[in-house]
């Protein structure tokens, strides 16, 4: 009875251990993922007022104010523009559907404008629409989109889609009131800039215009921008961060630095490590070295690793180790196996690497058992002067460093994760 | 006297799960950016033009402010993308700043924020942009005058 007793409460006590810690992972990746800026109620705050900006709209989108009220709200649209309030009449500016003063000239405008409104009415809903669109649960629970790019997509909604509509439907009504040249607000507001720029230029003070006419479009520019190649090699990043002096002295004299890219990485990643990746390649031209970009592959990695001349690596991408299964499998994984990797490749794993690079290498100029004897000897140290690995977890041991570098060398890597914009933690 | 035993277990067992936990906490991500307040505003002062001009081009503008002698203009920046593609929003925002702002203006900021949420500030001068524009400097030259600072740590590369 009593063994029964003390198994039934160490039972309970590991159902009770398993869940909490299932929780507690569950509630460390949310407050991993999403570092909202947000908290809940600042959060709900946020959709409230932009819940009660779109009943406002959706009101004046259905004529369902009073006339006086929205053309209050539709001047203050064009205020917020910088143009002068319109004057509506009797009518609503919303309300020219109903309107018996209809300008005949205005129908192919007004066909426009009801497909617009068609479209405006859609975003009626756009309360619900701030749930997920997917599985309806609020942004912040979603797996795919963190809760300030969210906020900031309704914004620009609102911005650039709703308000711009409102504002058409307002400019329907101005034509039909005799507001002829309110109508055309973006070209008027147009012609009184370039006027008032003329003006200025004319008199020298005030406002703008150093760009000698107009500007030039996106597409121009995409063209003359796509002429260069790699243009983000250029980019001068700061991170603010102090750092460590290279060494002044030319120690890389007659050596390769291996830098070296995973293909894989999206082009957000990419340019997110490009800031390290111009520093890093300036540093060892610095310092003397002979700078070779690769993507990480088999055929550039054993060449790398058999070149006599290599005395520095530099590696760009993800650790690799766990690239398959479930986040929560993931996250348990990296609590119990935190393990330095480049590419999936363990301190061991690059050991065979080495093996496998120098025995190629070795075996066009002798016997096998030679070779063997030879790259079997050198497998365990590449002998480097520096090797940086940035990825996450490279530093939470300093098994990679015993394989790279020789003594007196210098090993750059990352205790726990490692994040794109930034530089490398730990130096040993 | 075995429910002494069994409580001291409770215990001992209780102290290791919240020791657990907090090493579980401890252990994950160093806490990573914390991300400045979104503050999207397009400023009065910013003549309405600029944003018509800008929006024309299918550019998501959230901000366009005027701080001392600096423009910033903030877009959100699809997640996919071309670089190529990114750093001609960014000229052309740059360009459409210029030629609208005021004359005192000395700076453009182009706050690039990823729908991802990761930032970050490409800086500019308006004499660079200017001699961009009017092909007085290459595009080479223009982008490595260009200054880029990161405002968040950038997403895990895990």
């Amino acid at each position: 009875m009593i063994k029964l007793s003390k198994t039934s409460f160490f039972i309970a006590i590991t159902i009770l251990i398993i869940g909490l810690f299932v929780f507690s992972s569950f509630t460390s990746l949310a407050q991993n993922c999403y570092k909202s800026p947000y908290s809940y109620e600042q959060w709900m705050a946020k959709e409230d007022t932009l819940s009660g900006q779109v009943a406002q709209l959706k009101n004046y989108a259905n004529c369902q104010v009073p006339c006086e009220a929205a053309q209050t709200e539709a001047s203050s649209f064009w205020e917020k523009y910088g143009a002068p309030p319109i004057e509506c009449g009797g009518n609503s500016p919303c309300c020219w559907k109903s309107s018996e003063k209809k300008n005949p000239d205005c129908t192919a405008q007004l066909q426009a404008l009801d497909a617009k409104k068609n479209q405006l009415c859609s975003l009626c809903n756009l309360p619900a629409g701030l749930k997920d669109p997917v599985d309806g649960r609020t942004p912040w629970q979603s797996t795919n989109i963190t809760l300030e790019a969210y906020i900031q997509s309704q914004e620009n909604y609102l911005n650039q889609t709703v308000i711009p509509a409102v504002d058409e439907l307002a400019t329907a009504c101005g034509a039909q009131t005799q507001q002829p040249a309110k109508v055309q607000q973006p070209a008027q507001t147009q012609t009184k800039t370039q006027a008032e720029t003329q003006k200025a230029e004319s008199q020298g003070s005030g406002d703008p215009a150093k760009v000698s006419g107009k500007t030039p479009a996106k597409n121009e520019l995409k063209q003359k921008i796509s002429q260069t190649e790699n243009l983000e090699d250029k980019l001068n990043w700061e991170n603010g961060k102090e750092e460590a002096e290279e060494p002044k002295e030319k120690i890389g004299k007659g050596k390769k630095a291996y830098m070296f890219i995973q293909p894989e990485l999206t082009t957000f990643e990419a340019f997110s490590l490009s800031g390290e990746m111009n520093k890093w390649e300036q540093k060892f031209k610095d310092m003397g070295y002979e700078v070779v970009k690769v993507h990480w592959d088999q055929i550039s990695v054993k060449q790398a690793f058999s070149d006599p001349n290599i005395g520095a690596i530099d590696y760009y991408g993800h650790n690799g180790l766990d690239t398959s299964g479930s986040w929560l499998s993931k996250r348990i994984f990296k609590l119990f196996n935190r393990t330095p990797a480049i590419y999936g490749h363990d301190a061991d794993s690059i050991k065979n690497l080495i093996y496998e690079a120098k025995y190629e290498q070795y075996v066009k100029t002798m016997s096998q058992e030679e070779a063997h004897r030879r790259a079997w000897a050198e497998k365990d140290n590449l002998g480097l002067d520096i090797a940086n690995v940035h990825a996450c977890y490279s530093a939470d041991n300093d098994s990679l460093r015993n394989v790279f570098i020789k003594e007196g060398g210098v090993f750059r890597g990352e205790e726990g994760p490692y994040h794109g914009f930034d530089t490398l933690d730990v130096s040993m | 006297m075995l429910k002494k035993p069994k409580i001291i277990i409770f215990i001992v067992v209780l102290i290791a799960v919240i020791a657990l936990i907090v090493i579980f906490k401890a252990g994950g991500d160093k806490g990573g950016a914390a991300l400045p307040s979104p503050s999207p505003t397009i400023s009065e002062e910013i003549n309405a033009a600029i944003i018509e001009e800008i929006r024309s081009e299918n550019i998501n503008l959230i901000q366009a402010d005027i701080s001392g002698e600096s423009v910033i203009v903030g877009y959100i920046q699809p997640i996919e993308f071309e670089m190529d593609d990114m750093f001609a929003d960014w000229a052309y925002l740059m360009a459409a700043t210029v030629k609208n702002a005021p004359k005192n203006i000395k700076n453009v900021l182009v706050n690039c924020i990823f729908e991802n949420g990761e930032k970050v500030q490409v800086i500019a001068t308006t004499e660079d942009i200017t001699s961009f524009i009017n092909e007085e400097i290459t595009t080479e030259e223009f982008f490595s005058k260009l200054r880029i600072k990161p405002l968040t740590e950038g997403s895990i590369i895990e």
